[in-house]
């Protein structure tokens, strides 16, 4: 087994000691570049209320390349596709090194509160915002309430 | 080296699939677009040139369950193919006659699997071996 680098030993141990409200990140046991992550909707956004499970990986040549990221949760929100991915810029083009998990689950929480239909992921969905967000938002929130609050 | 998640491992053998970034004598992708999971998978096999498969479309199933990519994936032929490896009956490749699913590594994907199927068609003890009508399935 290769030792985990102090850099991402240090972030975990700071995410465990100092949680970001809302948000939980646990690393996987036999993995622990792999991790659990949970994210509450924003409040006054269609997702509020809704716990939202991701999976997060710190590939090898991190952090000189983002974590990849992913919704296990069914989500409604035009930058976010049916299998989960995410389009956000700093897990591509703007990642830096300065950046961290934390910071890049703010984002991706942020995200949820300012969903940007110009530069979407799920087509279907950017159209929908656009020509009837008043349904958007609406399909948002009972999809939150449909996948979003199961017990655990 | 770390080793990456199932589920991560799979979405880069998606976009490899989606982007066409393997080679063109096979293609990949979901079953179904909004599977999470990312379980059943299509595969197509462009039947290698100088033997009996020359022009012909081989379709494929490949289910790559929870226990992916630790073991190999359960690969069928949907088209009918008259192959060593494969069960004639239901078109299943038996992992004991097909190198690649019994010697299998982490490493491997579902790109490995089809290219490997495909030397094995163009191989000199299968190249003219008879096959069934072509577009049957099984």
């Amino acid at each position: 087994m290769s030792s985990l680098p102090k850099r991402i030993i240090k972030e975990t141990e700071r995410l465990v000691s100092d949680p970001v409200p809302g948000i939980s990140a646990i690393p996987h046991d036999d993995n622990l570049r792999y991790f659990d992550v949970a994210i509450q909707g924003p409040s006054g956004s269609p997702y509020e209320d809704g716990t939202f499970k991701l999976e997060l990986y710190l590939p090898d040549d991190y952090p000189m390349c983002a974590p990849k990221v992913r919704f296990l949760t069914k989500i409604y929100h035009p930058n976010i596709d049916k299998l989960g991915r995410i389009c956000l810029d700093v897990l591509k083009n703007n990642w830096s090194p300065a950046l961290q998990i934390r910071t890049i689950l703010l984002s991706i929480q942020a995200l949820l509160g300012a969903p940007n239909p110009d530069d979407p992921l799920a087509n279907e969905v950017a159209e929908e915002w656009k020509s009837n967000e008043a349904l958007a938002i609406a399909t948002a929130k009972s999809w939150t309430e449909q996948f979003a609050k199961e017990g655990d | 080296m770390s080793k990456i998640p199932r589920n991560f491992k799979l979405l880069e053998e998606l976009e490899r699939g989606e982007k066409a970034l393997s080679a063109d004598s096979i293609s990949y992708g979901l079953i179904n677009q909004d599977d999470i999971t990312m379980t059943d998978w299509n595969g197509t096999i462009l039947g290698p040139p100088h033997s009996v498969h020359e022009n012909r479309i081989y379709s494929l199933s490949i289910t790559c369950d929870a226990s992916y990519p630790e073991h190999p994936p359960i690969v069928k032929f949907v088209s009918k193919i008259s192959l060593p490896c494969v069960n004639p009956e239901d078109g299943s490749v038996m992992i004991e006659r097909f190198s690649t699913l019994a010697n299998w590594k982490r490493s491997y994907g579902i790109e490995t699997v089809l290219l490997e199927l495909r030397k094995e068609m163009a191989s000199p003890a299968n190249k003219r071996l008879a096959q069934p009508a072509e577009g049957t399935t099984y």
